[in-house]
């Protein structure tokens, strides 16, 4: 009996344990069976999606959410690169712009239908475009100058703004979405376009998890971060769409994101900085896409005396912008993978030229110091935060750190969590900060206006202010002549080069593993893919 | 046995002969010998880290980024070409010193509290218990990752934390010294014959309380250095460019088909960790065989 | 009657503990230095006063920091743990949907500790002041000393990707879905939805993050199991059962590990802390989506909202779990006096 007792008490861990090790054999063993028609159907895309808070069209402004709203909701025009600068149609096939500059009207494609199976008309117009602007949420802004909507018929859309903005075709080709969605569908989940719908609209719960746009794909679920998941809309208009289903699954690292592409447990992986693009060239189970991005990476630097006595010189300033060494950067840190423009503007835009760009300078740097009463340098806080558009942000600090001391600036590096570092920034109390920027549509003016202009973006963050290139941002934006236009938005950039409130470093290419199977990954340079483009 | 003058000699337990001690004492001594030699060494080198380092621990050389050990560098290069042993190195003059001064605040804090509301008892005694309760209640880590998120990151604020969810264990052992101290027959019959309370606790409470306290005050420097490391791992704790281990792990784990960014400061961690344990255990076996932690 | 008087006063101090819980929590989290608006709200829309207004109002931001707190205790009492910053959803929701991932890497981990780590135990505590005593006490040293993120980070670069052994980080194969949400426990979900291929999934990605896990408490437990049975093999039954000539196995087998097993099973359960402070850092290596790497990304984006769901539930459940072992060890084992 005792000994039956000591036995079971004796052994039973170790039993266990056989069972345990048993399971872990038969797992590791178990031969991996891929689910054939559904795993050739199925699309995996694996992306850091732990920006997405939302996808309720009228709210999202978020990174990542560009991509699945803008297969989900098509817009009324659009951009497609090479030629970022051409504006083409999409859901509207023809636009008219009165002589004055504020009133548009849009001829619709006919016969489109959204993923519910309604009718694509004017009224979805109206209502979209009117929703987004009174949810008053992140978004909002960008059609806040509409002043009204006329139906004008079933196909007909007038849309009147209350003063002229050249850059409005750009905001209607999105970025930042500006989709038409169905009315009907989205009122029968408690939607609505009224005035007061920052208050009453209780659609966003439904459109958080489902779609109803007019494009290539239906959002069927979304698990904050773990997944997203897609699938082909029935009625779209254009070519059937490839695939049946597309999952983005969340996965934070690069480098992770490679290996499961490199197991073909992924199609695509979006995360890749420049060295894993060096690290997998040649690699036969990848295929790396790059594109330039309209990001940029720049120095914000503030001019207020309360905030800095040394900055708040323009002498400084200028010794700032020579002492760095923006090749090393491009090309050591970035592995050459960026390109950089004079100024705040990207490359491939309008009046956009790179014979302006500044050349590091120690000597002048340094003349420029003890002219400013500085000989023996001084010293500054320079903020940055990690989640800097996919650049290695705190080796880019290091590193101008490391600059700066050559002419004797010491620079105190001051690491702070994004959004920590974006409220201290915002409230122009940041002296010196490393931040980046990501176009909310392509075209100079918005970049002119968050750069420029007084009172702009970042100008107030900054404490600076000037009059002439907050008078040629407004004639810009007016100026329907392109090669006038160009010269105004040189001039513009003149200005910069010399006051110095922020430095250009870099405008960062993009980098895209992709399965050698599967086809048609065109980086673009706002949504980031055109999900309707990709085949196996 | 004569009187409390031996605290050794007298909680030897009854049971144990000493053929039986014997070997584990001198087994303690391996393991304090052990710990004193890792410590010791890392101390040295904390030190003299200017003198040891090839390079100082913030030159960088960006086109020698992510170099595999090498002659040069024996532990390689990280994402913006330092030198990884001379950051290692360094990051010594950090990481022992904190973890050192922040047990050592805990410890004090946590004793005197707990002494107070042994010795007060009652009312004060279950609010000073039921706080020790309610900070004992969190996971540490999640503690101390919402003091300095709300802190704001940096080794202070984390330094901060890490006292803060660290006292309470002191303050459980103190009091538990001075209970089992406060009801011996000696101590009542002092108190009988006109001793203040208070002298005769001091005698024999500071005698008898120091040696535990010691031994988990030397175990606990390694899991603040851990907790510390942790902190820089997720971002909260010290900021680069410092050359902090934790943060040079988290640095390797972006990129971690390079291993020696993140291997050699875990090795560090690990090292001098175990280093602090084995005192710990040795102090442990040598001070007081009964009152082994396990 | 005396047990149950005893419930019934551990219970009240549950309760005050409980309030101290939140009442830390809260402040601790209202340090918050920052803006909260300025980290929700981007340039354009913080420009316009009436979108501020709307979601000062919807956080409740204009209250004074007493009135804020009764607020939040009452709405903690009805289950409201506000609204996340970062996720703008209720944090309960966020909380049920990461909770089980947690709870199936804690038992794991717990199931793997202790297969490992009773065996490891019982070996030293028999071979007592041999080379399987030291081995095993080297063995526990290093597991302690081991910072875990560092372990999990070493166990992927080796066992992922130089051995392929395992799967990578995550609870499934990337391109699987995950099973529709019964329990949220991707093993019984797959199960229930009759998905062998999800299912088989699921345990192997479970593997590597339990084992780390696991290792880390491996130590505690073995530590636990030598030194109650070698109290035991030293007390005077044993020492009788030795004097009448009984074969060391017997001894061991019979008379002392039953007894050794209760403090085992106690530390088994007091465990749960350091488990819900390893998978913190295991979670964020592993990329598991439980509450630890829920919190992480709570605190680094200063969404105190979730900071605080997170500290107060796992508070919440330390307590739970203390009273419940406290409360079973003074059943199974007439010599704890109920006081």
């Amino acid at each position: 009996m005792r000994q039956f007792r000591f036995a079971r008490s004796y052994t039973r861990p170790l039993s266990l344990a056989a069972v345990v090790l048993a399971v872990l054999a038969v797992a590791g063993v178990w031969p991996e069976t891929v689910g054939g028609q559904s795993r050739e159907e199925t699309l995996v895309i694996a992306r850091d999606i732990d920006d997405v808070v939302t996808n309720d069209p009228s709210r999202t402004f978020e990174w990542t959410s560009q991509i699945p709203t803008h297969a989900a909701y098509d817009t009324l025009l659009q951009i497609e690169p090479p030629d970022i600068a051409q504006i083409r149609p999409k859901l509207a096939t023809k636009w008219e712009i009165s002589p004055e500059g504020t009133t548009y009207t849009f001829q619709l494609r006919p016969g489109v239908k959204f993923s519910s199976g309604n009718p694509l008309t004017a009224q979805d117009v109206k209502f979209s475009l009117l929703r987004l602007k009174n949810m008053k949420d992140n978004p909002s802004f960008l059609v806040g100058d509409i002043k009204e909507i006329v139906v004008v018929s079933d196909t007909t859309v007038k849309i009147v703004l209350t003063a002229p903005n050249a850059s409005f075709l750009g905001i209607l080709a999105g970025g930042v979405t500006t989709g038409v969605i169905d009315s009907k569908t989205v009122m029968a989940h408690g939607g609505t376009d009224a005035e007061n719908a920052k208050d009453v609209d209780k659609a966003t719960e439904w459109l958080n998890q489902n779609s109803v746009g007019s494009g290539p794909y239906v959002l069927r679920g979304w698990t904050k971060n773990v997944e997203l998941v897609m699938e082909r809309n029935p009625h779209y208009w254009g070519p059937r769409p490839k695939f049946a289903r597309i999952v983005f699954r969340h996965v934070k690292s690069g480098s992770t994101q490679r290996e499961m592409l490199e197991r073909g447990d992924v199609d695509i992986a979006m995360d890749f900085d420049p060295d894993l693009a060096a690290k997998v060239k040649g690699n036969p189970k990848i295929k790396v896409v790059e594109g330039l991005t309209s990001n940029q990476i720049y120095m914000g630097l503030n001019v207020s005396p309360e905030i800095s006595k040394e900055l708040s010189d323009k002498r400084v300033r200028q010794a700032i912008a020579y002492a760095i060494d923006y090749d090393g950067i491009i090309q050591g840190l970035m592995r050459g993978a960026a390109d950089r423009p004079p100024g705040m503007i990207p490359l491939g835009l309008l009046g956009v030229d790179k014979a302006m760009n500044r050349k590091q300078d120690v000597n002048k740097a340094k003349a420029l110091l003890k002219e400013a009463g500085y000989p023996g340098g001084f010293t500054v806080r320079f903020t940055y935060y990690e989640g800097l558009l996919g650049t290695p942000a705190e080796a880019i600090a290091a590193k101008i750190q490391s600059d700066l001391a050559a002419v004797g600036i010491r620079a105190t590096l001051d690491r702070k969590e994004r959004t920590v570092a974006w409220s201290e920034y915002r409230s122009s109390k940041s002296v010196m900060i490393l931040s980046g920027w990501s176009p909310d549509y392509l075209d100079p003016d918005p970049y002119a206006d968050a750069y420029y202009k007084a009172g702009g973006v970042v100008p107030k963050r900054v404490n600076w202010e000037n009059s002439r290139a907050t008078e040629l941002t407004l004639m810009a934006r007016k100026e329907q002549d392109p090669k006038k236009r160009a010269a105004f938005y040189r001039d513009i950039q003149q200005i910069g080069l010399d006051e110095v409130p922020h430095i250009m470093l870099l405008q960062p290419k993009n980098f895209v593993g992709v399965a050698p199977a599967i086809k048609g990954y065109v980086i673009h340079p706002i949504w980031f893919v055109g999900l309707e483009h990709l085949s196996r | 046995m004569a009187g409390g003058a031996h605290p050794i000699a007298e909680t030897a337990p009854v049971g144990v002969s000493v053929a039986v001690l014997q070997p584990r004492r001198r087994r303690a001594n391996q393991a304090l010998i052990i710990g004193a030699f890792i410590v010791g060494t890392w101390s040295v080198v904390a030190l003299a880290a200017p003198l040891l380092a090839p390079r100082t621990p913030l030159a960088l050389d960006v086109m020698k980024r992510l170099e595999p050990p090498s002659s040069t560098h024996p532990m390689g290069t990280d994402e913006v070409g330092r030198d990884i042993l001379s950051r290692i190195f360094h990051g010594a003059r950090i990481t022992i010193p904190t973890a050192v001064g922040v047990i050592l605040v805990a410890s004090v804090s946590g004793c005197a509290v707990g002494a107070v509301a042994g010795y007060a008892g009652g009312r004060l005694d279950e609010v000073l218990m039921r706080v020790v309760d309610v900070v004992l209640a969190f996971p540490p880590i999640l503690l101390a990752m919402a003091i300095t998120a709300a802190l704001g990151p940096g080794l202070r604020h984390a330094m901060l934390a890490i006292v803060l969810v660290s006292w309470p264990e002191f303050s459980r052992l103190m009091r538990g010294q001075v209970l089992s101290v406060k009801h011996n027959d000696y101590v009542i019959a002092a108190q009988a014959l006109g001793v203040p309370a208070r002298r005769v606790l001091w005698a024999h409470v500071l005698p008898n309380a120091f040696p535990p306290v010691l031994v988990k005050a030397t175990l606990d420097i390694g899991n603040a250095i851990i907790l510390t490391a942790a902190l820089s791992f997720i971002g909260l704790g010290a900021i680069p460019p410092e050359p902090e281990w934790g943060a040079m792990i988290a640095a390797g784990q972006a990129k971690f088909e390079y291993w020696w960014v993140a291997t050699f400061p875990g090795l560090a961690i690990l090292s001098v960790v175990l280093g602090f344990n084995f005192l710990g255990d040795g102090l442990q076996d040598l001070l007081n065989p009964r009152l082994r932690r396990d | 009657m005396r047990l149950l008087r005893y419930l019934g006063r551990r219970l009240a101090l549950a309760v005050v503990s409980l309030f101290g819980i939140v009442l830390v929590a809260f402040l601790v989290a209202h340090m918050v230095p920052a803006d909260p608006l300025a980290i929700v709200l981007s340039d354009q829309a913080t420009k316009d006063p009436s979108i501020r207004a709307a979601y000062v109002k919807r956080w409740g931001l204009d209250r004074s920091l007493p009135e804020q707190f009764g607020h939040y205790l009452l709405n903690v009492l009805r289950g409201d743990l506000g609204e996340s910053f970062t996720t703008r959803r209720p944090v309960l929701r966020d909380l049920a949907q990461h909770l089980p991932a947690t709870i199936e890497l804690s038992l794991a981990a717990l199931a793997f500790s202790v297969v490992i780590g009773v065996p490891l135990g019982i070996f030293a505590a028999v071979r007592h002041n041999r080379v399987p005593d030291h081995a095993a006490r080297v063995i526990s040293l290093v597991g302690a000393a081991s910072p875990i993120f560092w372990t999990g980070l070493l166990a992927l670069y080796l066992f992922y990707y130089r051995l392929n052994w395992f799967p990578g980080p995550g609870r499934l194969e990337p391109y699987l879905q995950y099973p529709l949400p019964v329990t949220g426990f991707i093993l019984l979900d797959s199960l229930l939805a009759g998905n062998a291929e999800t299912f088989r999934s699921g345990l192997r990605h479970l593997l590597l993050p339990g084992m780390v896990l696991g290792w880390f408490i491996m130590g505690i437990i073995a530590r636990t199991t030598r030194a109650a049975l070698l109290e035991i093999l030293s007390a005077d039954y044993v020492r009788t059962a030795r004097s009448k000539g009984l074969g060391e196995r017997t001894v061991v087998g019979s008379h002392a590990l039953r007894n050794a097993l209760i403090p085992v099973v106690t530390v088994t359960g007091l465990a749960f802390a350091s488990v819900m402070s390893g998978a913190v850092l295991t979670e964020t290596v592993f990329a598991w989506p439980g509450i630890g790497r829920y919190a992480v990304t709570a605190s680094t984006h200063l969404d105190y909202p979730a900071i605080l769901g997170v500290t107060i539930l796992t508070a919440v459940i330390y307590v739970i779990v203390n009273l419940v072992v406290d409360t079973l060890y003074g059943v199974l084992d007439p010599r704890i006096r109920v006081e």
